[in-house]
């Protein structure tokens, strides 16, 4: 576990390999004390002045207080896909556009037919007119209707 | 992976939940921290409680980090705004801001500075570290010491090092463990720490 421990200080472990030594730092304290003095001899071999420093400890008893945090991690995006993206939203933009400026307008394929739709032969009959007819149709030799029927009166006619 | 990487792994872990995962990037950055902040804030004691409260601050700042920048970067200027607000708290001059240019800052060493202000305990226990890491390298075989040479001296992947050493990666690995093992193992007594002390 402590050469894992080591290539991951050195940024050279695997993210799952990373995963699971974080995950062995919260139940190891020696784990985490190996953490501490591999950073401290990088730092002394790097000439660090302030070696006899270690806030961890006090750092993370003082945080003992503080709520635990529980934030939505948000991953950066790279710049190539951000630029790619903003590319490709650009492109898609100027197709909508001209797809709908080229194409013909959809009135003339589907309203022409209504407008050229053939006008009712028979005129609604006037009222006066409606009760003539009612009057006198049983002595018509034209109606096939008989009794009742005969009385109905067309929508068009009672308005 | 870098080094931006491998802290924002640790960044999203604490993100959900993981306060030890906070930890290993105090562990990580707080001597480089104390280093940047002496600038400002003379008195070492005084640095120390300007860092812890640099970081307790990055903590709870810590959901709004987006990774659009290096978490030292980051933490960089945290730092810089607490020891401002510290400075003018206690009535004394900030420096101005041209005089804390972040990139500039990070190749600062004022090392002397420092030592010549700490105290003579914390002068003592430092350069005994210092001393014992020192002898530890000097007996390291010199393939061992050769490679964590040119991995934290240096500053090369294990690929490169592989390539200059002429062996494979995995001898790369286990060589630098092993220098650092025989160091702690040399640094043990010095860092014999109360267990009410760790974390």
């Amino acid at each position: 576990m402590k050469t894992e421990l080591s290539s991951m200080m050195d940024n050279e472990l695997e993210a799952h390999g990373q995963q699971a030594i974080l995950a062995a730092l919260h139940h190891e304290r020696n784990l985490r004390a190996s953490w501490d003095t591999y950073i401290l001899i990088g730092d002394t071999l790097r000439d660090s002045p302030e070696l006899a420093t270690d806030l961890t400890a006090s750092v993370i008893n003082a945080l003992r207080n503080e709520p635990t945090i529980l934030a939505v991690p948000v991953r950066r995006t790279p710049a190539v896909l951000r630029s790619v993206a903003a590319l490709a939203a650009s492109l898609a933009g100027v197709a909508v556009v001209g797809w709908l400026a080229l194409s013909p307008p959809a009135s003339q394929t589907t309203i022409a037919p209504l407008a050229k739709a053939p006008k009712p032969a028979i005129a609604p009959a006037s009222e006066r007119m409606q009760e003539y007819l009612m009057a006198h149709q049983t002595y018509s030799p034209s109606s096939r209707i008989q009794g009742g029927a005969s009385y109905i009166r067309t929508v068009s006619s009672s308005r | 992976m870098g080094d931006r990487e491998a802290d924002q792994i640790l960044v999203e872990r604490v993100q959900q939940g993981d306060k030890q995962a906070f930890g290993l990037l105090v562990s990580k950055y707080q001597r480089k921290l104390v280093r940047l902040l002496s600038r400002l804030v003379r008195d070492p004691a005084e640095v120390e409680d300007v860092a812890q409260e640099t970081f307790i601050k990055a903590y709870r700042a810590l959901p709004g980090f987006r990774g659009e920048s290096a978490f030292y970067t980051w933490l960089y200027r945290i730092g810089i705004n607490a020891a401002k607000n510290y400075l003018a708290a206690k009535g004394r001059r900030t420096p101005t801001t041209a005089e804390f240019d972040s990139e500039e800052a990070e190749g600062f060493d004022e090392g002397e500075q420092l030592r010549d202000n700490n105290s003579p305990e914390r002068i003592l226990m430092s350069k005994q570290i210092a001393d014992t890491v020192n002898t530890a390298m000097d007996r390291l075989p010199d393939d061992l010491r050769n490679a964590i040479s040119l991995r934290e001296i240096d500053g090369m992947s294990y690929e490169e090092i592989a390539q200059i050493m002429d062996c494979p990666i995995g001898t790369v690995r286990s060589r630098i463990f092993r220098a650092r093992e025989a160091i702690a193992e040399k640094l043990k007594p010095l860092l014999d720490i109360a267990p009410d002390k760790r974390w």
